[in-house]
C-alpha cells in the first residue's frame, strides 16, 4: 500500500490538498520514517496543524 | 548496547525533483511543520508579544542551554567511530566546527532575560516543561544508542527557518519592549542564514545510507513536532 493511502486510510492526511512534490516526498518515506511520521501527525491534531504563528528557533 | 558503528552500507536513493540530502529533509520537514511557508507570520510580529515574550525566552533558554553539551555528546561519539565511518568522520568535523560557533549563547540569551527582571537564580530553579527534556533526551538517546548522525534532524529543523531580521525589528518596534532584550535572537537571525547553508553543504557531502536518512528524518519529525508542543503552550492565539 503507498504510504499517502496509509496516511489517508489513518484520517491523518487529505490526498486532495497534497501537492505532487508533497506526495512523492511521502511516497519515500521509509516504513520507520512512516511510523514516526503517523504519531508526529496524531500528536499534532488539527489544533496545532492550523497554528498561524512561525516560531524563532536556533541553536 | 551502545552504538557499534554498525549500520549498513547501502546509500540512500533521492528522487528526481529530491536532488539532494538537505533539499529532501528540507520537504520532510516541511510535512510536519504548517508553518514553514514565507507568508506565515514570525511569532515576534504578535500584537501581545510584550505579554508572553519574557516566557519565550525562558523556554529558547531552557533548549538553547543544552546544545552545546548535546554536540559534544554526538561529536564524542562521532570520534570514537571516525576510523571505520565515514559519516562519523565527517560529521565529528562539522560537529567541531558548529560548537566553536554556538558557545555561550545561552549567556547570551540569560542576559537577555535579565533585563526582564529574571534573576539567574529563579531560571535554574524552574523546573523546564517536560517537551524539553522530550526533545533533548530523544537525541542523546540516538546518539547513545542509534548513531550521533541523528542530530542532523534536530539542528535541521532549529537552524534551517532562520527568524528574518526585518521580523525581529518588527518585533521590537510593535512591542517597545527594549532592543536589548531581541540580542541573541537578532544575532541568530543574522548568523543562522550562513549556518543553514553550511549545514546543508555537509549534509549534502555525506555517504548516507538509507538507514542514516531514516534516522535523520525520525529526528526531524520528532524535533518539529515537539518544538510545536512546546511553543504553542507559550503565546495566545
Amino acid at each position: 500500500m503507498s504510504n499517502v493511502k496509509t496516511l489517508s486510510d489513518a484520517g491523518l492526511v487529505r490526498p486532495e490538498v497534497l501537492t505532487d512534490q508533497d506526495k512523492k516526498v511521502l511516497e519515500s518515506l521509509s516504513p520507520d520514517e512512516m511510523k514516526a511520521l503517523m504519531a508526529v501527525k496524531a500528536k499534532l491534531g488539527d489544533d496545532m496543524i492550523k497554528q498561524n504563528w512561525k516560531m524563532p528557533k536556533f541553536i | 548496547m551502545p552504538y557499534d558503528g554498525s549500520i549498513s552500507s547501502c546509500e540512500v536513493e533521492i528522487g528526481e525533483n529530491l536532488s539532494s540530502h538537505s533539499a529532501l529533509l528540507r520537504q520532510k520537514i516541511q510535512l510536519v511543520s504548517p508553518c514553514t511557508s514565507e507568508n506565515s507570520p514570525s511569532l515576534l510580529t504578535h500584537p501581545r508579544l510584550r505579554e508572553f515574550y519574557g516566557e519565550l525566552l525562558y523556554v529558547l533558554y531552557s533548549t538553547i542551554r543544552a546544545n552545546v553539551p548535546l554536540m559534544q555528546a554526538a561529536r564524542d561519539c562521532a570520534r570514537q567511530h571516525s576510523g571505520n565511518d565515514r559519516v562519523a568522520a565527517q560529521l565529528a568535523s562539522y560537529l567541531e566546527r558548529h560548537i566553536a560557533e554556538e558557545m555561550h549563547h545561552d549567556e547570551w540569551l540569560l542576559e537577555d532575560m535579565e533585563l526582564f527582571g529574571f534573576s539567574r537564580d529563579a531560571v535554574w530553579k524552574r523546573i523546564p516543561p517536560v517537551d524539553v527534556a522530550s526533545l533533548i533526551g530523544a537525541q542523546f538517546y540516538w546518539i547513545q544508542f542509534v548513531h550521533p548522525v541523528a542530530i542532523l534532524g534536530y539542528i535541521a529543523v532549529l537552524e534551517g527557518d532562520p527568524t528574518p531580521e526585518t521580523a525581529v525589528e518588527e518585533g521590537v518596534r510593535r512591542s517597545g519592549l527594549p532592543e536589548a532584550a531581541f540580542r541573541t535572537i537578532l544575532i541568530h537571525s543574522r548568523l543562522d542564514p550562513h549556518h543553514r547553508d553550511d549545514f546543508n553543504a555537509m549534509l549534502d557531502d555525506l555517504p548516507l545510507t538509507a538507514e542514516h536518512s531514516t534516522l535523520i528524518g525520525i529526528s526531524a519529525f520528532h524535533t518539529a513536532c515537539t518544538m510545536n508542543s512546546l511553543f504553542a503552550g507559550v503565546h495566545p492565539e
